[in-house]
């Protein structure tokens, strides 16, 4: 057989195994001796695995094995005798523990809406379309109603501002007395509380509507 | 006192005995947890995923049959599968904790050796696994199974799914990468 370092390498397992045949086992022990690389790597190979299938098995932690039974609890069958109480670890978890109380408040939802809740008549489609039409009567209402008290808003805000301009509520200047008429009696200046008093008035009749009064009505004639 | 066998045990399992369960997980407890700690090279992730191994037997057991082989290899099968998901599921971290690649060792001898070679298989051990860590994973887990787990060829390509050419490649490529290693930490053959 002709045997060379490169086959001594491919079959260097099966040599140390032991599971060369008897002229494969002749070959390689012939080149072993002529071959010095050879001799050298088969040396070092055979000799430190030799060691290393040697060493002993290390030692578990003395509770590992107790852990792991306590862990998967005996058997799969002794699991399923247990019935429900097998599920007690399982139960409190949090996450499980949370779909539970979910699901009850959605029973507890549902069972209230159908006992103390809308009838089933009030689900029927035309109870169902006359709120929902109702509801948006009722909407556009409120819309309209608002845009109004906006408009009236605004206009008061705006004749307010046109209201300091105007030349009556200036102050008035004083006459001066006619000497010509020394009897008759000196006009008084307006004090201001009386030219607020004629603003009020003004802005009342601003925003209080023809045909209204603050003031009793008097009584018209049927002249 | 005999033994019962794996495959009878795990019958009585699904049948509902609770001590044969008991029973089982103890005496394979010690094969799970070296194999994963061989791999990871750390204690408390080797803990962890023994735990999820036996949980997985425990909810997966109706499913193994005795007609495809050993309960050894199918326990294996599993451990490899979850060691494969746990490699996957740490690669980020591993990457940018590069600086801590090398795992701790918190080494658990069996007992009843003299103290001289207890030492000495400790720190021999220790090397190995620093050893071991710098394989590919491919190569990890061929070497772990052969030499440390001491399968044979057959039952580790039935764990890793792959042909038997394959399982001897990387059988042979890992222990001459692993022999280099050692050598170069200062392991002497024996």
């Amino acid at each position: 057989m002709d045997w060379n370092c490169t086959i001594t390498e491919e079959r260097l397992s099966d040599a140390i195994d032991g599971a060369l045949l008897a002229d494969e086992a002749a070959a390689f022990a012939a080149h072993r001796s002529a071959c010095e690389r050879c001799a050298r790597l088969v040396a070092q190979v055979g000799g430190l695995i030799g060691r290393v299938r040697e060493l002993p098995s290390i030692a578990e932690p003395p509770f590992l094995a107790s852990r792991i039974i306590a862990v998967t609890r005996g058997t799969p069958e002794a699991q399923r005798a247990k019935g429900w109480s097998a599920w007690s670890p399982t139960m409190w978890l949090p996450r499980f523990a949370m779909g539970l109380v979910t699901v009850a408040l959605t029973f507890l939802v549902v069972f209230h809406a159908t006992t103390t809740g809308p009838h089933r008549l009030d689900l029927s489609p035309m109870s169902l379309y006359h709120a929902v039409d109702r509801k948006a009567h009722l909407t556009y209402a409120h819309g309209v109603k608002f845009v109004n008290d906006m408009r009236v808003v605004y206009e008061i805000q705006s004749r307010l501002s046109s209201v300091p301009q105007q030349p009556a509520l200036e102050p008035t200047p004083t006459p001066e007395p006619q000497p010509s008429n020394p009897n008759s009696a000196p006009k008084t200046q307006k004090t201001p509380s009386e030219s607020k008093g004629q603003n009020a008035t003004e802005f009342a009749s601003l925003i209080v509507p023809e045909g209204y009064s603050s003031q009793p009505a008097t009584p018209r004639s049927l002249e | 006192m005999v033994l019962e066998p794996d495959s009878h045990l795990v019958r009585f399992c699904i049948r509902g005995d609770g001590p044969s369960w008991e029973e089982l997980v103890r005496r394979h407890t010690r094969r799970v947890y070296n194999l994963c700690y061989r791999f990871t090279g750390n204690a408390s992730s080797a803990e962890d995923l023994s735990q999820e191994v036996f949980m997985r037997v425990y909810r997966t057991l109706p499913s193994y049959e005795a007609a495809q082989g050993a309960f050894t290899t199918w326990l294996t099968s599993v451990t490899r599968n979850l060691l494969v998901d746990h490699y996957r599921r740490t690669r980020r971290d591993r990457l940018t904790d590069s600086i801590d690649a090398m795992p701790s060792f918190e080494e658990k001898p069996s007992p009843a050796r003299t103290p001289d070679s207890l030492a000495q298989a400790t720190e021999l051990s220790t090397q190995v696994q620093q050893g071991l860590a710098r394989l590919s994973p491919e190569l990890r887990e061929a070497v772990i199974l052969r030499d440390l787990q001491g399968m044979e060829y057959a039952e580790i390509r039935a764990v890793l799914q792959v042909p038997e050419g394959t399982v001897k490649s990387r059988i042979n490529r890992g222990r001459i990468e692993l022999a280099r290693i050692l050598e170069e930490m200062g392991v002497r053959p024996a």
